[in-house]
């Protein structure tokens, strides 16, 4: 007899839907699995073997043949499992209830427990758009699960659960929808209020997240770089349910989702130095997973000590920096992750790091300190809009007992800047920050005045900068500018933005 | 430039020199005391001298030099194509000075504006370990000193590379090389070195492709001190080769300026000790501007706001960190930096890293 359900697989981020078909046949018993399957896949004959013993059905001592199709598509992973029991106990009519439109999705226990799967989803959101809308799923990822709506979704903890549910015995009841509640305020275990001093520092993160700017921090080793860096996600503005759901998506494939079933915090990722441009971009030999860039997509991706990583590690950063996505190509196809996020390094300002310090003498020549900065190229750096130094902590800083501002304050600040641009860039198609302005969007919304430009040109002579830091310079005045609620930028905005590349002039 | 013509002294020197003799036997054929008295290269006594120091197959090939022998013409006109023009010990356009240095090179390889070796000549230097602040005043001093004097130097980073830098603006700047011109360094200094070939001069004492050891860099400082009419010293360190070409210029009997430092300062204890000695003191651009006639167009005084002016009264206290400028202003820290980019550009002050300022 056959039997057929629906199962659906996973391809970068997106779901392919897939039929189980199960036929069994007099013959010799035997157990074929077609269609694909990797190692994960086909050792489910074992562990459907055993949980349908183990939940009181019988394994047919037939000739088996299960066949996942489309045929032509690499299978992966142990979310079959459920489909392939409740394909057998069907064909065996040990299971008369009616399965079309549901989806099963599931990896067995020997025991016949259920146990979570990978991108869930991002399974279940297309599934959804392929028309199914029944779904039946571990109960470990029911959370995040809930929040799929207008899907009548089942989470069991066991076979026998699907079993009694399906056959009417004892029906499960659907998921309650979750409402998206995003992080409070509060939550965040770093705060700009625990950071002393530092308010040049604290005034660049401000502006460099109120413009979507990536931002390069210089510092002594020891002065709070990474700190600093913590906090930047507690000022971003909050995530919106959709931004959420994408997020999700992301860390849900890579397997790195939180119990709480949805991200309610912007990611911040940091990849250790040694972290190749596969581990950063995404890849893998069998499966394509997302890469670190895009598991800080709608956050941070904080890279410490810039200049120890590889070369071609870094260099592979400049096309998703410039587009947002990345696209991951091998041999068995291209696949797309988006790649949103701000980029914040640090590095020390030399070999020796006491470069600027006040108390601490510079044991560095001019050369080494211009071999030590030209690890970084210049198309590189050309996509870091500000470039701040962070200076050693003064012990008077640390014990003060001034007040700081905290995260909260400055993100209503932020909020602010990002509705102003939202509102100028609601015709530009792909534009939703400052840092994202083309050269189109900065003739219409960067005019700058006479004074201004003279500001600008005078800059540039004397300060050696490099001619290719002019956009850059301007867009971050445009963000000081909305930072001040002001319509035109100002000539104290070019040159505060012009503060901010300090870095470019020197080494 | 291709068709420079050796005479058969300074073709014997080029020559002999392509073969990188070591200086000992370079000193038996060509003595020391000798001068700028070319040796009679054509007589038996030179030839005896040079056949007792080559091998059989070196001194055959040397002596086809003398007669036009086509390795020699080849490497005249390599030389030539890269704009390399050689001046010997026997050429009169070889510098004076050098002659009075205890190792005169046998043949200086130049790129640039040769007649800049016969004009008169200001050093300025500073060492590869330079404050910002001191670099700020080596680049001014030798802006101003370009009006009137050529500005030597030598190709070192830091202090030296500053002072050719703001020479090229004002005037002309002669730069002497650690090793041979297509592979000298430092890296950072290659647009540099670009640009003095065009507005100035480049020296040194090595063929272009010859890779100098390192420990033969310091070299260089004679030929600075002996190019150098009049030397100033903005900062050097108490071991510093910066007070080696002082040492020299003094033992040359020439002028020797250095610019004072405030104690315990490491990058200016080698100045102070100069001071000690015999060095004159000089803390501004007139005092030099003063005594060698240079003629600095007064630019007029770049008005200041109120604020930029108490900015720099707080800064005349030393340098200070832009934090606690913005808390004795009573100004937001963005608003500071606004006021210190602006001093910055106007040459006022210089950051020193780390969020630092000082006057210049």
């Amino acid at each position: 007899m056959l039997s057929k359900v629906k199962s659906i697989a996973l391809s970068g981020l997106d779901g392919v839907p897939v039929e189980v078909e199960t036929d069994i046949n007099n013959g010799l018993p035997s157990y074929e699995l077609v269609g694909l399957p990797d190692a994960a896949v086909k050792e489910s004959r074992e562990r459907v073997r055993s949980a349908l013993k183990n939940s009181g059905k019988k394994f047919p001592a037939q000739k088996i043949t299960v066949n996942l199709a489309p045929a032509d598509l690499k299978k992966e992973g142990s979310c079959f499992d459920l489909a392939i029991a409740v394909g057998i106990l069907k064909a065996t009519s040990q299971l008369a209830a009616q399965t079309d439109g549901i989806l099963f999705l599931g990896e067995l226990a020997l025991d016949g427990a259920l146990r979570p799967v990978t991108g869930i989803l991002p399974l279940l959101i297309s599934a959804k758009s392929h028309g199914l809308s029944t779904f039946v799923i571990p109960a470990g990822n029911a959370r995040e699960a809930a929040y799929i709506a207008g899907a009548q979704t089942y989470a069991a903890q066991s076979l026998s659960q699907v079993i009694d549910h399906l056959s009417g015995a004892a029906p499960l009841a659907p998921l309650e929808a979750a409402q998206y509640r995003c992080a409070e305020e509060g939550e965040e275990k770093f705060d700009l209020a625990f950071v002393r001093g530092q308010k040049v520092a604290k005034r660049a993160l401000e502006v460099a997240v109120a413009g979507g700017h990536n931002l390069l921090l210089v510092g002594p080793p020891g002065a709070g770089k990474t700190m600093l860096a913590r906090c930047i996600p507690g000022i971003m503005p909050a995530m919106t349910f959709e931004e959420a759901l994408e997020v999700t998506k992301i860390h849900s494939v890579a397997g790195v989702l939180g119990s709480e079933g949805i991200v309610t915090r912007r990611p911040f990722r940091t990849p250790h130095h040694t972290a190749t441009a596969v581990s950063l971009c995404g890849g893998g030999t069998r499966t394509v997973r997302p890469g670190e860039i895009s598991l800080a997509h709608g956050g941070v991706l904080f890279l410490d000590e810039f200049p120890e990583y590889h070369r071609s590690a870094l260099e592979a950063l400049r096309q998703p920096l410039e587009d947002g996505q990345i696209t991951v190509t091998r041999s068995g196809g291209a696949y797309t992750f988006p790649a949103n996020f701000m980029l914040c390094a640090s590095m020390n300002p030399c070999p020796c790091g006491n470069y600027g310090s006040a108390d601490r003498t510079c044991t560095c020549t001019a050369a080494a300190i211009h071999r030590y900065r030209s690890r970084l190229s210049g198309p590189l750096l050309d996509r870091i809009d500000l470039q701040v130094e962070v200076d050693a902590v003064k012990y008077d800083d640390l014990v003060s007992e001034q007040k700081e501002e905290s995260s909260a304050a400055v993100r209503a600040r932020v909020e602010a800047a990002r509705e102003i641009q939202r509102k100028r860039f609601e015709g530009c198609a792909g534009v939703r920050t400052n840092a994202d302005m083309g050269e189109r969007e900065m003739a219409r919304f960067c005019a700058l005045s006479p004074e201004c430009e003279r500001l600008l040109r005078l800059s540039f002579e004397k300060l050696k900068l490099s001619a290719r830091a002019r956009s850059r310079i301007v867009k971050v005045a445009r963000t000081i500018a909305d930072l001040a609620g002001k319509e035109d930028i100002l000539p104290e905005h070019i040159l505060e933005a012009v503060s901010y590349r300090s870095y470019d002039n020197r080494g | 430039m291709a068709d420079l013509v050796y005479t058969p002294a300074e073709r014997a020197a080029i020559s002999l020199d392509a073969l990188r003799l070591p200086l000992s036997v370079q000193e038996k054929l060509f003595p020391y005391d000798a001068g700028a008295m070319p040796p009679d290269v054509t007589g038996e006594c030179f030839r005896a001298a040079v056949r007792g120091v080559l091998t059989k197959e070196e001194y055959a090939k040397w002596e086809g030099a003398l007669c036009g022998g086509e390795w020699f013409e080849k490497l005249l006109r390599e030389y030539a194509s890269r704009g390399v023009a050689c001046v010997t010990r026997f050429s009169h356009t070889y510098p004076a000075g050098c002659l009075s240095l205890p190792e005169p090179p046998l043949v200086l390889y130049c790129e640039g504006d040769v007649s800049l070796l016969s004009v008169q000549k200001f050093g300025v230097t500073g060492s590869r370990r330079i404050p910002p602040h001191l670099e700020k005043l080596a680049e001014e001093y030798a802006r101003g000193i370009a009006r009137k004097f050529a500005v030597v130097s030598s190709s070192a980073a830091g202090g030296d590379s500053a002072a050719l830098r703001g020479a090229l603006e004002s005037g002309r700047a002669v730069c002497v090389l650690a090793e041979g011109s297509l592979v000298a360094g430092p890296a950072c200094n290659l647009s540099l070195f670009a640009r003095i070939r065009e507005r100035g001069l480049l020296v040194s004492e090595f063929p272009p492709s010859f890779h100098a050891p390192v420990y033969r860099f310091s070299a260089r400082n004679r030929i600075v001190a002996a190019l150098s009419d009049v030397l100033l010293v903005v900062s050097a360190g108490s071991k510093s080769g910066t007070l080696i070409t002082a040492d020299l210029v003094h033992k040359l009997g020439r002028t020797v300026y250095a610019v004072p430092c405030s104690p315990g300062v490491a990058a200016g204890e080698g100045c102070n000790a100069l001071l000690k000695e015999y060095a004159k003191c000089t803390d501004k651009l007139v005092d030099i501007a003063a005594a060698f006639g240079i003629n600095l167009t007064e630019t007029e005084p770049v008005p200041l706001s109120e604020r930029e002016q108490s900015v720099l009264e707080l800064l005349r206290g030393g340098p200070a960190h832009s934090a606690a400028l913005a808390e004795k202003l009573g100004l937001q820290p963005q608003e500071t930096i606004v006021l210190l980019t602006l001093l910055e550009m106007k040459g006022k002050v210089v950051s020193l890293g780390g969020n630092r300022y000082s006057l210049v």
